[in-house]
């Protein structure tokens, strides 16, 4: 397939956000992307739609300017706005922001729940740059999953956050003492503490000894995951923590959290962990 | 053009403390906060103990819905009052897992499943 370009400009205006799904999608179906691959990329698209209209446009005056490039080896998608909004960050503030936040994924707090996690997981490189018509330019690339060739496009140059290595100590912790003077019958704490940062690379060998811990544990059980010394944790880690959590919960247990950082607590708070895990400060 | 959606809700024959929540079209911010306006109310009824959500016609969501459903989670956890999604299509489950809620919420392939889920749940 030669080289094919779709070029949209429209108001900035989050009615035509509905409209801008169906292009998107129409687009990515014509560069051979898969169904649940178009589904997904629809949805960058669409978060990157509401973030430019939000933030960087005037609703209704300003134009949203999107751009789709693809060919045989994939696709690239740019967005810009003209960045009267209010709200409008420059593209080295964003990406000041970005670098921040790069451990927790919290890319765009001040820009779109979810954003950075989907451009994260699902793209193959997110570039934020100064757009000619005043605002930020966003764009990533996507590779058609049969493509062999290099992607378009290199990822986006983020800080490298180099951390320490893992560790996970198991160590188990007799329960406080209770103040009452009725006995009150609770499972051991079991603590683990973790550091570094889990991501796919090292998620299989971080979860399966706590994973271990929480089948032997006893009904009451408490385990306390120390997060004093832990950078990020991804979804998978998170999705694996609200299974030990409900399979504790089954036995009268419960998970409890030690020193979280900000931003992990936000991720927390993201899938509604914050409020139902137990969390020490 | 503001994305649609269409909103209903049900009460399980003879289970008033159960509701089902049938949404079809799509949801974004754009149309959250006519969810919101149907669902607000339920959620301060605290005689409402299982919400399901019957998701088999919906086509789109984006992560402010996710979060809205993250809320709700939180809220009524919290209380002991559940919520079941019901029969969701590749891209919501996609974005539910992409976020983690797919472990949190208990899903159902059927909207009989859920139904039967919710019984159990109130013999709990």
């Amino acid at each position: 397939m030669e080289k094919q370009t779709v070029i949209i400009a429209i108001t900035a205006d989050l009615d035509y956000s509905g409209l801008v799904r169906h292009v998107a999608n129409e687009v990515f179906e014509h560069a051979h992307f898969s169904k649940a691959w178009c589904g997904r990329l629809k949805l960058v698209v669409d978060e990157l739609f509401m973030n430019a209209c939000r933030y960087g446009s005037i609703k209704g005056k300003s134009v949203v300017h999107l751009a789709f490039e693809y060919d045989d080896q994939g696709m690239r998608f740019t967005i810009e706005d003209d960045g009267t909004g209010p709200q409008a960050k420059s593209a080295e503030e964003l990406k000041a922001v970005i670098q921040k936040n790069a451990a927790s994924m919290d890319v765009t707090r001040t820009s779109g729940r979810g954003l950075a996690l989907i451009s994260k997981m699902w793209t193959d490189g997110m570039v934020v740059e100064k757009s000619q018509h005043g605002g930020i330019l966003i764009s990533f690339v996507k590779r058609l999953e049969n493509a062999e060739s290099p992607p378009l496009m290199a990822p986006m140059a983020l800080e490298v956050i180099t951390p320490e290595p893992l560790q996970v100590t198991v160590t188990p912790v007799p329960p406080p003492p209770t103040a009452k003077a009725t006995p009150v019958v609770k499972g051991p704490v079991v603590e683990i503490k973790l550091s570094g940062e889990i991501d796919q690379s090292n998620l299989a060998e971080r979860i399966a000894p706590i994973a271990s811990q929480v089948e032997i544990m006893p009904n009451g059980g408490i385990l306390a995951l120390d997060f004093s010394e832990l950078i990020y944790i991804n979804s998978t880690f998170i999705g694996a923590m609200a299974g030990w959590y409900r399979s504790l919960l089954e036995k009268g247990g419960t998970i409890r959290i030690i020193k979280p950082s900000p931003q992990i607590k936000e991720i927390l708070s993201l899938v509604g962990l914050l409020n139902v895990l137990e969390i020490q400060e | 053009m503001p994305t649609e959606a269409t909103i209903t809700v049900h009460s399980l024959q003879g289970h008033g403390d159960v509701k089902i929540i049938n949404v079809v079209g799509e949801l974004d911010e754009t149309n959250l906060p006519q969810f919101e306006e149907v669902l607000n109310p339920l959620v301060a009824d605290e005689s409402v103990k299982v919400f399901i959500f019957n998701l088999m016609d919906l086509k789109f969501m984006n992560s402010k819905v996710v979060g809205y459903f993250a809320y709700l989670y939180t809220t009524l956890s919290k209380f002991q009052r559940r919520i079941i999604f019901a029969c969701y299509n590749q891209n919501i489950k996609d974005i539910l897992q992409l976020v983690g809620l797919d472990k949190l919420v208990e899903s159902q392939a059927t909207l009989e499943g859920a139904i039967q889920a919710a019984y159990v749940m109130k013999t709990q």
